[in-house]
């Protein structure tokens, strides 16, 4: 089991998930978009999502081409009952790699989707940047 | 000249042909010609079912999004038991780690099914986005799963 890296906390640090299907986001009332409790569920208990500030949204956006992401902050996940394990390798390539991991709720319970559900309403979606002219990322 | 005929079937072209193999499939699994006329909704979930069961595929840096054997064995049962007859079409998308969602929205109301690699099911109901209830399926799901689509539907 990956070890929770504490020094990633508060609403400074925030975190990265890919949205690659275009159902992990849903609409707010107001008419902006959240993912969707979906986007934050993981049947292994490992959700992949990056740093935002050790990352590279460059390599994101080539790596996932027109896909948007949800942004959380470390405070939102730990609230939610997820702790922030480093995983680099998990990347593949891409830095800043982390897994969140639920501690609070069973795996598979239903608090275990009403916690993502809490964590998905708190996040914002962005559109990856445009690709810049470099080389593609392979 | 019938002496002198050979059956068409030993032309070069059959020699390839197995004879035809019994098909194991779970009465779940067979919907009728039909569906596409009489429940639009089935056709539309699962022809979403088949087009994620054949493109998932594991993403590194986001996750595994094919579809576990299990999960798309309950998704089949789960729409198979559903009594409530006019539905509009769900929306079925990948859980990661090898899972599938699939959701119902009707106005303001929305269902929300979370199905694990492992097959257990979490359904949810939800109104202008505020959980309203939510339950793990039993292993008996019908009645459950009828109630909550009859739920969502009474918004009307």
């Amino acid at each position: 089991m990956p070890d929770d890296d504490v020094s990633l906390q508060g609403e400074a640090v925030e975190l990265v998930r890919v949205l690659v299907d275009r159902n992990w986001i849903a609409l707010r009332d107001d008419g902006t978009e959240r993912p969707s409790s979906g986007a934050f569920v993981e049947s292994t208990n490992e959700a992949s999502c990056f740093i935002l500030a050790e990352t590279n949204l460059q390599l994101i956006a080539a790596r996932f081409p027109g896909k948007k992401m949800a942004i959380v902050t470390a405070a939102a996940a730990r609230a939610a009952g997820f702790i922030i394990a480093r995983d680099e390798e998990g990347g593949d390539g891409i830095p800043g790699h982390i897994v969140l991991i639920q501690r609070q709720a069973r795996p598979e319970s239903k608090q275990h989707v009403r916690l993502a559900r809490q964590l998905a309403n708190m996040a914002r979606v962005i559109q990856a940047p445009e690709l810049q002219d470099e080389e593609p990322f392979q | 000249m019938g002496d002198k005929m050979t059956p068409f079937t030993a032309a070069p072209a059959f020699q390839g042909v197995e004879c035809a193999k019994n098909v194991q499939a779970q009465t779940s699994q067979l919907v009728p010609a039909s569906l596409s006329d009489s429940a639009p909704w089935l056709y539309s979930a699962l022809s979403q079912l088949h087009d994620l069961e054949r493109a998932g595929q594991n993403v590194p840096g986001v996750g595994d999004l094919r579809l576990s054997d299990e999960a798309s064995t309950t998704t089949r049962t789960l729409l198979s038991l559903i009594e409530v007859e006019v539905l509009p079409s769900p929306t079925l998308y990948p859980i990661s780690g090898r899972g599938v969602g699939m959701r119902w929205n009707v106005g303001r109301r929305e269902v929300e099914f979370t199905t694990f690699a492992s097959g257990n099911t979490v359904v949810a109901k939800l109104e202008n986005s505020q959980l309203v209830d939510d339950t793990e399926l039993p292993q008996n799901p019908m009645a459950e799963l009828n109630g909550y689509l009859k739920w969502l539907v009474s918004a009307r």
